[in-house]
């Protein structure tokens, strides 16, 4: 009876659903996998959990009133998304930003890219069972949140930036503060390296796992992380260059040299623990050479932006974040398309999953640091 | 390389194209083509020029008809130049680019979930963000929302009334498709009458 | 309320539904269901320095081994099925609580298509917390307020209560 049973069974694939309540989809993304066994033989993202259309209430609200749902399009580099407004509205008013803003705005998003990075390699650590450094990333993180606080009053939607620099200065000792900080990460960070980055069951679930060529990358659009650890050597920040960048050193950090190939999630993850180093770099240079001034050009605090089209860009955490507006002569927008990293890093999994097995699934999702609320936005 | 010069080589390569060179009142200047010579121009922008990175695609809604833009990009050159093709709202059918960029698939997904642009040859066009029984296309600007979804209540008391403002005071027909600079134009910035403003000029 | 005594043998004199109430309420264990921002908040919270599991809540994965569903972030007309369907999912006694303004009413996208205007109009709500996005202080205080309202839960002598002794 039993052996007429076993051979009545069948052995096709099956169609599991991943989500979208799902510990390790970072928010609320849904996986639909074909399986067989334990190996993934199609893939198909089921995204749109998120949708809370902020491109149509940009139609709906002023330009100003919508510097905060800049912020929310990607909660965990809020300052990139308000930057990349201000950008763009300026462009199309014409109007310079002060010194001392671009070099305020700097500094806040850098330092936003560092907690970001702790963020995204502490969940990838916690989704492959290393719980620890996710908890000590949290606590550098409450030391940047109280930095937050004195900047801009917020610990988590900042809404610091306004047309022509930001909404205020820095108060008396914030700037000594910064550096304490950074003093402080620059000894942490080999700290967290030694905690996780050469522990051998984490590298060898991560080498050779989701290897992405640069032909792949460039054609479907990521950016970031995730293109430069393919092997291209391209970052907006000195590519194309915007604010005072050009003012900076730092190294553009790609994902040569470390342990297994060249687009591996490896290599994406050294390519994040770099960049917050360089980050550093970053910030030290601003505040040492922090000049004198103005936070903000005087302007209307409802402006008439006068009718065109302009396309604006920043070096996301995640890849490009890019604003696309199109004004009407009102003061408020006719259409914002905003394009972010990780909708672009979604749609190349169902090119490089099959052939992996779930668990390594889990370990490329992280480190392709894809968030529910930029994809959806 | 500027965009004029983008322009004139295409005009030059491609004589019987119609390809125009526009601008707004102020902003980034973009090149105007008809859908069914899209395909031609991006392959000689990709091949000849290096463009290879298509770093967005977005659709919008005029009014009359719509429109679909594309962000173009080189990573070797450092240079980047804004495409844009019109279609007509009643049938909209633009060619899809999945073959030439990749990236552009769901970006194509999203234009034709959100405003309802159809992709021609486009290898798996449904919807992304809203549900699959979602009726309507969002980012259109004569989009009214559903008054329930499956037992939840949509509305909100003011909903109709936002969108009629909306419809008023966004004189679709009024945004820069056109190649004149548009001076002298008081831009308008009270909404006490929007009615009162002519749709057409 | 009455106090533990540690006699020779163990007399424990109390009221049998303050003894049914006090494990259920300290050791209260949370979906990890997070939406947007909040959840970002949600994760401060369960960090070093405000630290939810001194008070016995950790998160599980499972709604079926969860107490309280904290909805952290907004929810959109998609999600609100699964968020029903994970609320049927966990076993009775269970608790909700709606975070941040989203979860409330809709919070800052009430000119959205596609956001439901509170999840109240989805699944029943025990406390509500306003803010966008709470502080992990605020999140810590709803939570000891859930616990609150499960030590004045009564589960002997239903039938002869009156109004003003359930609402304490």
């Amino acid at each position: 009876m039993t052996k007429l049973m076993i051979e009545t069974l069948g052995t096709e694939s099956t169609v599991v659903n991943m989500g979208p309540q799902h510990p390790s989809t970072h928010g609320v993304i849904s996986l639909r996998l074909q399986l067989k066994g334990e190996v993934i033989e199609a893939i198909d993202p089921n995204v749109g959990y998120l949708h809370r259309s902020i491109e149509k209430i940009s139609e709906l609200t002023q330009y100003t009133g919508f510097i905060p749902y800049t912020d929310r399009v990607d909660y965990l580099s809020a300052m990139f998304g308000n930057q990349a407004w201000c950008m763009a509205v300026e462009k199309l008013l014409g109007i310079q930003v002060p010194r001392r803003a671009e070099y305020l705005r700097v500094i806040a998003c850098e330092l936003n890219r560092i907690i970001n990075h702790l963020i995204a390699c502490g969940t990838m650590a916690m989704d492959l069972g290393a719980f620890t450094p996710f908890l000590h990333g949290i606590r550098e993180r409450e030391k940047v949140n109280d930095i937050m606080e004195k900047i801009c009053g917020a610990r988590l939607n900042y809404n610091y930036m306004r047309f022509g620099g930001v909404s205020r200065d820095f108060i008396r000792g914030l700037d000594k503060e910064i550096l304490a900080f950074v003093d402080r990460f620059k000894k942490f960070l080999p700290e967290f390296n030694r905690l996780i980055t050469g522990n051998e069951i984490f590298e060898k679930r991560l080498i050779h796992i989701g290897v992405i060529s640069p032909e792949l990358a460039i054609a479907y659009g990521l950016g970031g992380p995730n293109l430069r650890a393919s092997g291209i050597d391209f970052d907006l920040r000195r590519d194309f260059p915007y604010s005072v960048y050009p003012e900076f050193k730092f190294r553009v950090v790609t994902g040569e040299g470390y342990r297994g190939e060249v687009g591996d999630s490896f290599a994406r993850y050294m390519v994040r623990i770099e960049e917050m180093e360089e980050s550093a770099k970053i910030i030290r240079q601003a505040i040492e050479g922090l000049p004198e001034g103005d936070y903000q050009t005087k302007l209307l605090r409802n402006p008439v932006v006068p009718a065109g089209e302009v396309y604006s860009h920043v070096e996301s955490t995640r890849g490009e974040m890019g604003f696309y507006v199109v004004s009407n002569g009102t003061d408020t927008a006719y259409r914002t398309k905003i394009r972010t990293g990780s909708f672009t890093a979604m749609s190349i999994l169902p090119k490089i999953v099959p052939g992996l097995m779930v668990a390594d699934l889990v370990a490329l999702f992280g480190s392709l640091d894809v968030v529910a609320p930029e994809v959806d936005r | 390389m500027t965009a004029g010069e983008v322009c004139s080589t295409l005009q030059n390569r491609l004589p019987e194209i119609k390809i125009e060179l526009q601008r707004g009142q102020v902003g980034d200047p973009w090149i105007l083509v008809q859908p069914a010579d899209l395909l031609t121009v991006l392959q000689i922008l990709k091949q000849d020029l290096g463009l290879n990175y298509l770093a967005c695609l977005s659709a919008i809604d005029y009014g009359t008809n719509l429109g679909v833009v594309y962000q173009l990009r080189s990573l070797s050159t450092k240079f980047e130049i804004m495409v844009k093709t019109l279609t007509s709202k009643n049938n909209p059918l633009v060619p899809s680019l999945t073959n030439l960029y990749p990236a552009a698939g769901w970006f194509e997904r999203e234009a034709y979930d959100l405003l309802g642009v159809n992709f021609q040859d486009h290898p798996d066009l449904r919807r992304i963000m809203m549900p699959e029984d979602w009726v309507g296309h969002p980012l259109r600007k004569d989009y009214q929302p559903p008054a329930e979804y499956h037992g939840i209540p949509c509305d909100r008391p003011d909903t109709h009334q936002l969108l009629q403002q909306l419809h008023i005071t966004q004189q679709p027909d009024k945004v820069g498709t056109t190649t004149t600079s548009e001076v002298g134009k008081t831009p308008a910035g009270n909404t006490d009458n929007p009615g009162s403003k002519s749709p057409l000029e | 309320m009455s106090e533990l005594e540690w006699a020779e043998g163990i007399i424990l004199p109390t009221k049998i539904d303050w003894l049914l109430n006090w494990p259920r309420r300290n050791s209260l264990w949370y979906l990890l269901f997070a939406t947007a921002c909040c959840g970002i908040e949600l994760m401060q919270t369960g960090g070093p320095r405000t630290d939810l599991d001194r008070f016995g809540m950790v998160f599980r994965a499972t709604p079926r081994q969860a107490d309280v569903l904290l909805i952290a972030g907004a929810v959109t007309y998609k999600m609100a099925d699964a968020v029903r369907r994970l609320y049927d999912q966990m076993p009775e006694p269970k608790y909700v609580l709606a975070m941040g303004s989203c979860a409330n009413c809709g919070g800052l996208f009430q000119k959205g298509y596609s956001v439901v205007k509170g999840i109240d109009k989805v699944i029943p709500v025990d406390m509500y917390l306003p803010g966008c996005a709470p502080r992990p202080e605020a999140l810590n205080e709803a939570l000891l307020n859930i616990q609150k309202k499960i030590e004045n839960e009564r589960w002997t002598l239903r039938k002869n209560m009156d109004s003003e002794k359930l609402a304490q």
